[in-house]
């Protein structure tokens, strides 16, 4: 019977344990992937005065993200960028949602003479008239663009992660990058007079202009944890870059 | 004695029939264990990049970050994609080998050429006088009289669309582990600057292009089947819009591949051939998938065979060639035209000048009766440019019944021309300079079949002449 009962036993133990054995015991970290995604948001100063407050606290970070993404959702908060990335261990990635914005960069008064009338006597009366030019009138055109430039615009991500052996926290290595375009300036420009840059106030151009925020930084978070990375202040507006990172098991 | 030897029998079946049901009971188990360990074939990768509006997709983002219920919401998201609530934006889907570092490439793009330095010239208006010349300064003629007109006096070359590459796929059949990298471009709307006559808020504007980017490089691990929401992003084009790009991948049973009677193995040489097939997105978001799984494939494939006959879908190319070898071998089904070179020069008209600020102004000729002032402007010259369909294969190596195909499908097409306008002239016809655009669908993999087999082995996504998929059905033959 004890024969029996070892053999009942032995053989309960090998069908029970064989799945077990089959199995590679458990995932590595190389083999997770890691999520990371950084929200950009902008919310009136007026709803979010306290929100930088309340999502430096741990306590009360996960609330004030949730009423982060219920604004979103209502449209009292605005999605400027969302970088988001899955990446594995150790491995670096990167995103890049940009627009090329291309804007002159140089501006020639341009004049340019038209056949205005068939004799001298007819033309006199012209005021930017010459003597060389004789018989032709001058019109000028303020600021034609003589050379452009391209800048891109919008949010880049780089990221590297590392998972903590207990797999509890993951160390990121990231360069958050945003450039956006804010209301344009118009500009006077200046023209020389006795070697002295002098404003010509009739002769004004717009002009873009760019707000960048970035940082290249290397920051531990826990796992599945959200940080605020960064808050700016546009007109009326708080603009805050809320980070988030958590393990994805594969197996 | 006896018991004994009736207790050691009764003992010994136990022991018979326990090793019996150990085996039936791990048999499952052992079969799985080699199921897993055997590497598949092919891994399949696929990108898809869909644009709908906040107010749906917000809500949707944590079910799709969810493992358990991406494939609900995702199916909601291709429903909307039906019912045009939802725009697709880019899908890319290649087969490739999980050999380790072969390149998986596909791409569906544009050359479009868009204008970057503008000349300007200014058209004359005469003034009009009755009896005497005007002596007020009051009745002298505006500089408006001056009429400015601009034109694109050199372009540069963009490339809008999707390319998806993959630089190696490794696989064991449970885990996929891939280095992809992803890029959308897309054409924005222009931006515009403005040219105003001094002293007067009047003026003319020229057109800059603009570009959207989108692109991610990463390396992954998923579980075959499974799909990711790689990426969701806000766009402002349609407005208060969010981009989400989802990645999936999946592996191809090896076991699927059975290798046909009667030929010779390993083979000496492959016969390829491509079908290379357009269809209408709304068909593509149901047939695709289908072809996608080996079990569905043979009866989607004869669904879009009966497409073709019926004029549902589109063949663009059907090339086919032989490989012996580790060589490429090519056939090219191509026509070759003239395409003018791109900036050409208006002629000026005598009562105007190139205000071009690398030139100075040139001695102005004597002054002309009026007439056509503007000439129509001839190309400086003329590139040769080739359209039509080309697939290069090679047997980079075969072992028994399998062989792996390193192949390069590609496909050129002229979608039509871009006019830019020159400038009018007094008699109301107007100059324009005409600039061709080519489409280029391109799809580059190496992949591991049996002779006789068809797959799907890739698809791009087309917006221009119209907006579909393409299709690359790959056949192979073995030689008897």
């Amino acid at each position: 019977m004890r024969v029996l009962a070892f053999s009942l036993f032995s053989m309960f133990l090998v069908v029970q344990l064989s799945p077990v054995f089959g199995q590679e015991p458990t995932a590595k970290p190389d083999e997770d992937n890691v999520f990371v995604e950084m929200q950009i948001v902008t919310i009136p100063e007026k709803i979010a005065a306290t929100f930088p407050a309340d999502l430096r606290d741990e306590g009360k970070i996960d609330s004030t993200w949730e009423k982060i993404q219920a604004l979103i959702s209502d449209g009292s908060a605005k999605l400027v960028g969302w970088p988001t990335l899955t990446t594995q261990n150790k491995q670096k990635a990167v995103f890049e949602a940009v627009n090329e914005v291309r804007y002159p960069t140089a501006y020639i008064r341009a004049p340019v003479e038209t056949y205005y009338a068939e004799d001298k006597e007819e033309a006199n009366f012209v005021t930017h008239l010459t003597e060389e030019k004789g018989l032709f009138i001058e019109a000028e055109f303020d600021a034609v663009p003589s050379a452009f430039e391209t800048k891109e615009v919008g949010t880049k991500l780089e990221v590297e992660p590392t998972i903590s052996e207990s797999e509890q926290t993951i160390q990121l290595k990231i360069t958050p990058q945003d450039l956006h375009q804010s209301s344009p300036v118009k500009v006077a420009l200046a023209e020389k007079e006795n070697d002295v840059l002098v404003p010509k106030g009739d002769v004004v151009v717009t002009r873009p202009q760019f707000e960048s925020t970035g940082e290249a930084t290397s920051i531990v978070i826990r796992n599945g944890a959200k940080k605020l990375m960064g808050v700016s202040r546009q007109a009326d507006q708080l603009e805050l870059f809320i980070l988030r990172a958590e393990i994805q098991r594969v197996k | 004695m006896h018991i004994e030897t009736n207790h050691r029998s009764i003992t010994g079946q136990w022991l018979v029939m326990s090793m019996v049901f150990t085996f039936w009971t791990l048999a499952p188990h052992a079969r799985a264990q080699g199921e897993a360990g055997e590497p598949p074939a092919n891994a399949r990768v696929e990108l898809q990049a869909i644009v709908l509006p906040q107010k749906i997709g917000w809500p949707m983002i944590q079910r799709l970050r969810e493992p358990a219920l991406i494939d609900g919401a995702y199916a909601e998201i291709q429903t909307l994609l039906l019912e045009g609530k939802a725009t697709l934006s880019a899908w890319s889907m290649t087969r490739i080998g999980c050999i380790g570092t072969v390149r998986g490439f596909v791409a569906g793009t544009i050359d479009r050429l868009s204008p970057r330095d503008y000349s300007f010239y200014a058209e004359r208006i005469p003034f009009e006088t009755t009896g005497n010349a005007p002596t007020n300064i009051h009745q002298r003629p505006s500089v408006d009289t001056a009429r400015l007109h601009t034109f694109p006096s050199s372009f540069e070359a963009n490339t809008e669309g999707s390319t998806l590459q993959v630089d190696s796929v490794v696989s064991d059949g449970a885990l996929i582990r891939l280095l992809l990298s992803f890029k959308e471009t897309k054409a924005a709307e222009a931006s515009h600057v403005t040219i105003r006559y001094a002293n007067s808020q009047k003026g003319v504007q020229i057109e800059q292009p603009r570009f959207r980017d989108i692109s991610e490089s990463t390396t992954l691990a998923l579980k075959p089947g499974q799909r990711i929401l790689l990426t969701a992003s806000p766009v402002s084009e349609p407005r208060d819009s969010l981009e989400m790009v989802f990645a999936f991948a999946a592996v191809d049973k090896t076991n699927r591949l059975q290798a046909p009677l009667g030929n010779e193995f390993p083979p000496k040489g492959v016969r390829t051939d491509a079908q290379i097939i357009f269809l209408p997105i709304d068909r593509a978001i149901s047939l695709i998938p289908r072809l996608e799984d080996p079990n569905s494939f043979q009866e989607a494939y004869f669904d879009l065979q009966a497409m073709l006959r019926h004029h549902d879908a589109e063949l663009i190319g059907w090339p086919a060639c032989f490989s012996g070898g580790a060589d490429y071998t090519t056939s090219k089904t191509v026509t070759e035209h003239q395409a003018p070179l791109a900036a050409p020069e208006p002629l000026m008209p005598p009562s105007s000048i190139n205000l071009s600020p690398q030139e100075a102004a040139p001695p102005l000729p004597p002054p002309i009766e009026p007439g056509p002032d503007i000439c129509p402007p001839p190309p400086p010259g003329f590139e040769a440019r080739s359209t039509g369909v080309t697939l290069e294969s090679a047997l980079a190596s075969a072992s028994g019944s399998r062989f792996d195909l390193n192949f390069n499908l590609e496909v050129k097409a002229r979608l039509g021309v871009k006019s830019w306008q020159v400038a009018g002239n007094q008699y109301g016809t107007k100059s324009r300079i005409e600039e061709p655009e080519y489409g280029v669908q391109k799809l580059v993999s190496s992949v591991r079949l049996c002779g006789g087999e068809r797959l799907l082995a890739g698809v791009s996504l087309q917006t221009l002449p119209k907006p579909g998929m393409v299709l690359y059905l790959l056949h192979t033959a073995l030689p008897k």
